[in-house]
């Protein structure tokens, strides 16, 4: 099968490593992936910062370079469920209405691949996944953690708050810094308490906003895109 | 670039912080374990709730003339306030006439009174009101506002408390709780005994008999809408249910999200005034509040009036949670308050409130009535003019010019405000470099 | 133009379509509804008693008029300030068992404040006035003013300690008879 990849603007821009993570993902499950240069960002920044205007244009020209525009098509897949909700979601708020083809990275494997076991093995490492607001938000059940679950080598460790909001929110977490920082550091507690090791998350936002925190405050803490944990564990 | 919001929680109180988070994390919790016993499919029941305040928005003309006329009948006097000042005039007329020389005025908890800053318009005109709820009676000897509406002085701590009720002479220093209780028990007991008029908000009304319903744990919205000769009850128009069938499924849901409780102790039917029985009120008067909600009932933000005031979205927010009510600086806090403060004044003057928000989704998720806080929370910003700043230009340029994007993506950096709080990340990695050079 | 025009005139027109009538499913119990409702008035800090128990508040108490004879003989004459009375005892029209709830309507003979303003306030009422569910409850509310009472008076308001008695009755007895 062959998958058109949306990159995201963030692993566009710092996290290089989740975009190739993705395609190792998608390539070992079998398909063929397609990374058109043109792509930039689905418009979600200026979306929810409330510039619909400007975010407009963007959505339309992203679902066209997508083949969104189109009935018929490839499927677009993401790592990333903050970009596929808007996709799913916000653009039929703009008024950029697509068919239903694009796809988080492990709702695609798990779902659409039919691979619900992923496999492989990794270091031993104690593992707390934070499952994005979006990814909640769009009822993507429990792709991303039955992958990981299936990875051995990996404990996925219960901690309070799990569904807990990081404080990262895109624009808010510069435009209401103080209180970002508050909600994310109250996870991070959390996360030490229950004796994690690595913080394992489908979205690059969430991993920016706990990592930077982590590291500004001495929280001994790894991150890892979930792509990437299953990139290493070289299953399915 | 903080806002006003941001800089707020900067100068909090630690200690109002601690208090806070602790309160909404308890009921937050003890919400999800009630309604998970009381009803099989909590998500079901939310639906259903939704569906029936959405018949009533739909029909709320003809649902109001219904419960005016069955009010009637009942003995009620039905009132009708076009907005706060129209509501003010109306019940200080009626205080005016039953006390001329000013009326002692017992209050129970009502976040419709606060609203339209009734006590404040009290005053003025020579009545005295006081507040009976515990938590609303420290709130008006501190001089203070609730910052939640359900649990007014979560703010607060047991100290706080001690200090106020010694300066206001209620009895000796003491910090324990059921102390303090007792103090402000055996000093409302005697408003009570005294008070010409008692005011009470309502929390359902119902459309079919004119049933004026009210829920408390306390037994002061009893006791004021009981002894005083006259009861003057406080609604926003939205407030109806079609029919009694419907009250037990919103009874189960207004409590147990908003306290965690299986059902307050005392709900309170309410016909009219007394008739054969010993006591009661010889006047019930019901106000029915405007104050913006029709003219926001035919806009896009409808739905917030669905809205059965529970609180359980404040105690679900990270946000509300780290910053408390006052960060709002509006009667209604939290994720409702986000939506509806603006929504009835107006997005010129409270569209910042739309921007405290991570969209994190937990407000949806907890509703009793299912409202959808954060598709509406965006849809605030985009209404607001002041959102439409450059950098959006500059981005939506970038986003649909690839070579400047490609070559602009390489240089990004975090803002300045990012690295307030948090170390930038570090880009190690080129995606479209390693695309570049594969087989 | 009055107010009541002014925001009827702003009111959209009612919209036609099903009123919604959505079954939703209640965990209510469905035997031994005594029972059940002893142990949820319990876990409210209320207690099933018996009419033995009455007796301490002999000349001390209020009590409603329609009150069985055998049990006005027990307490006396009424004491004449309801807010100085050790007890208000009247009689309950049902008992809710999903709920632990009596629910009282404002009668003829009855007082609202004798559930109220004492610290003890005992409930009677039939065995068979027994309901499971609070919509069957409902349905049979009174025309007049009724209150619903849910274990006694409590507030959390002080750092979410819980204190009983605060406004309402510290102590709510619910006493069965035939």
């Amino acid at each position: 099968m062959t998958v058109r990849l949306m990159l995201t603007c963030l692993c566009d821009a710092f996290y290089g490593e989740v975009g190739v993570a993705a395609v190792k993902v998608l390539e070992r499950s079998g398909c063929t992936v397609v990374f058109d240069r043109d792509q930039t960002c689905c418009g979600q920044p200026a979306f929810n910062a409330g510039d619909w205007d400007e975010a407009r244009p963007v959505a339309q020209r992203t679902a066209r370079l997508f083949g969104l525009d189109s009935d018929e098509g490839d499927p677009v897949v993401v790592p990333s469920a903050s970009c596929a909700a808007m996709l799913r979601h916000g653009y039929a708020m703009l008024g950029v209405n697509i068919p239903a083809r694009a796809y988080e990275l492990c709702e695609f494997v798990v779902d659409v691949l039919k691979i619900p076991n992923w496999g492989g093995t990794v270091p031993p490492r104690r593992v707390g996944f934070h499952r994005s607001c979006h990814a909640r938000m769009m009822g993507l059940r429990d792709q991303q953690e039955a992958l990981l679950r299936s990875v051995s080598g990996v404990e996925v460790v219960e901690f309070a708050s799990q569904d807990q909001c990081c404080g990262f929110g895109g624009a808010f977490s510069v435009t209401h810094g103080k209180v970002s920082e508050g909600i994310g550091l109250e996870k991070l507690r959390q996360l030490e308490r229950a004796g994690v090791e690595q913080v394992v998350s489908g979205d690059v936002g969430c991993l920016m906003q706990m990592q930077g925190l982590a590291s500004r405050n001495g929280v001994d803490l790894t991150f890892a895109h979930v792509a990437q944990v299953l990139a290493e564990a070289e299953g399915a | 670039m903080s806002g006003r919001f941001d800089k707020f929680v900067r100068g909090l109180d630690e200690d109002a912080v601690r208090s806070v988070r602790a309160s909404t994390l308890r009921v937050f919790n003890a919400r999800s374990s009630t309604l998970g016993e009381v009803f099989e499919d909590v998500d079901d029941a939310r639906r259903a709730a939704a569906s029936v305040k959405a018949y009533v928005l739909d029909n709320l003309k003809a649902l109001l003339l219904q419960f005016e006329e069955n009010c009637a009948r009942n003995g009620v006097t039905v009132h009708w306030a076009e907005d706060a000042a129209s509501a003010n005039a109306t019940i200080l007329g009626i205080c005016a006439r039953v006390a001329p020389g000013g009326a002692t005025v017992v209050k129970a908890k009502s976040m419709a009174t606060e609203e339209i800053h009734l006590n404040k318009h009290l005053t003025e005109a020579g009545h005295t009101p006081i507040e009976t709820d515990l938590g609303e009676f420290v709130v008006q000897i501190d001089g203070d506002t609730p910052s939640h509406i359900v649990a007014p002085i979560i703010h607060k701590d047991r100290r706080q408390i001690a200090r106020s009720f010694e300066r206001e002479g209620l009895g000796p220093y003491t910090e324990e709780p059921e102390e303090l209780t007792m103090q402000a028990r055996a000093h409302l007991r005697e408003k009570f005994k005294s008070a010409e008029v008692g005011v009470s908000g309502v929390n359902f009304a119902v459309a079919s008999t004119g049933r004026i319903v009210i829920v408390e744990n306390e037994g002061n919205n009893r006791l004021c809408t009981t002894a005083p000769r006259v009861h003057i009850a406080l609604m926003g128009i939205e407030k109806l249910l079609p029919d009694e069938s419907d009250l037990a499924l919103f009874l189960r849901l207004l409590a147990g999200s908003a306290t965690g409780q299986r059902l307050t102790v005392y709900t309170h039917f309410i016909t009219g005034p007394r008739r054969a029985e010993g006591d009661g009120p010889e006047e019930v008067h019901l106000v029915l509040l405007d104050n913006g909600r029709s003219r926001v009932l035919n806009g896009p933000y409808r739905d917030i009036l669905r809205c059965i005031r529970c609180g359980a979205c404040l105690n679900a927010c990270p946000v509300y949670r780290r910053s408390t009510g006052h960060a709002y600086r509006h009667v209604y806090p939290g994720p409702v308050g986000a939506v509806l403060a603006p929504a009835l004044e107006g997005v010129k003057k409270l569209g910042a409130l739309a921007k405290a928000s991570s969209l994190c989704g937990e407000c949806k998720e907890v509703c009793p009535v299912d409202i959808p806080i954060p598709d509406m929370l965006l849809r605030l910003r985009s209404e607001d003019e002041r959102n439409r700043e450059n950098k959006w230009k500059w981005f939506a340029f970038g986003a649909q010019n690839p070579m400047f994007w490609r070559a602009g993506v390489r240089l990004m950096r975090m803002p300045r405000a990012w690295r307030e709080f948090r170390n930038p990340p570090k880009r190690q990695n080129d995606f479209r470099r390693w695309w570049r050079g594969r087989p | 133009m009055g107010d009541r025009e002014q925001i009827m005139k702003r009111l959209p027109d009612p919209k036609s379509g099903e009123r919604p009538t959505p079954a939703v499913r209640v965990r209510t119990p469905l035997e031994n509804l005594w029972q059940e409702f002893g142990e949820r008035l319990h876990a409210l800090g209320g207690r099933v008693r018996s009419l033995e128990s009455l007796g301490q508040f002999r000349d001390n108490a209020v009590f409603d008029e329609d009150l069985p004879e055998s049990v006005r003989e027990v307490l006396g004459s009424p004491v004449t300030d309801v807010w100085e009375a050790a007890a208000g005892v009247t009689l309950g029209d049902l008992a809710v068992a999903e709920t632990g709830s009596v629910l009282l309507a404002a009668l003829p003979g009855r007082s609202r404040l004798n559930s109220l303003a004492p610290p003890t306030h005992v409930v009677l009422v039939r065995q068979a006035d027994i309901v499971a569910s609070l919509d069957e409850a409902l349905a049979r509310l009174s025309r007049q003013t009724s209150v619903l009472v849910t274990g006694p008076s409590r507030t959390a308001d002080v750092e979410g300690v819980m204190v009983m008695g605060v406004h309402g009755p510290r102590s709510l007895w619910v006493v069965p008879i035939p």
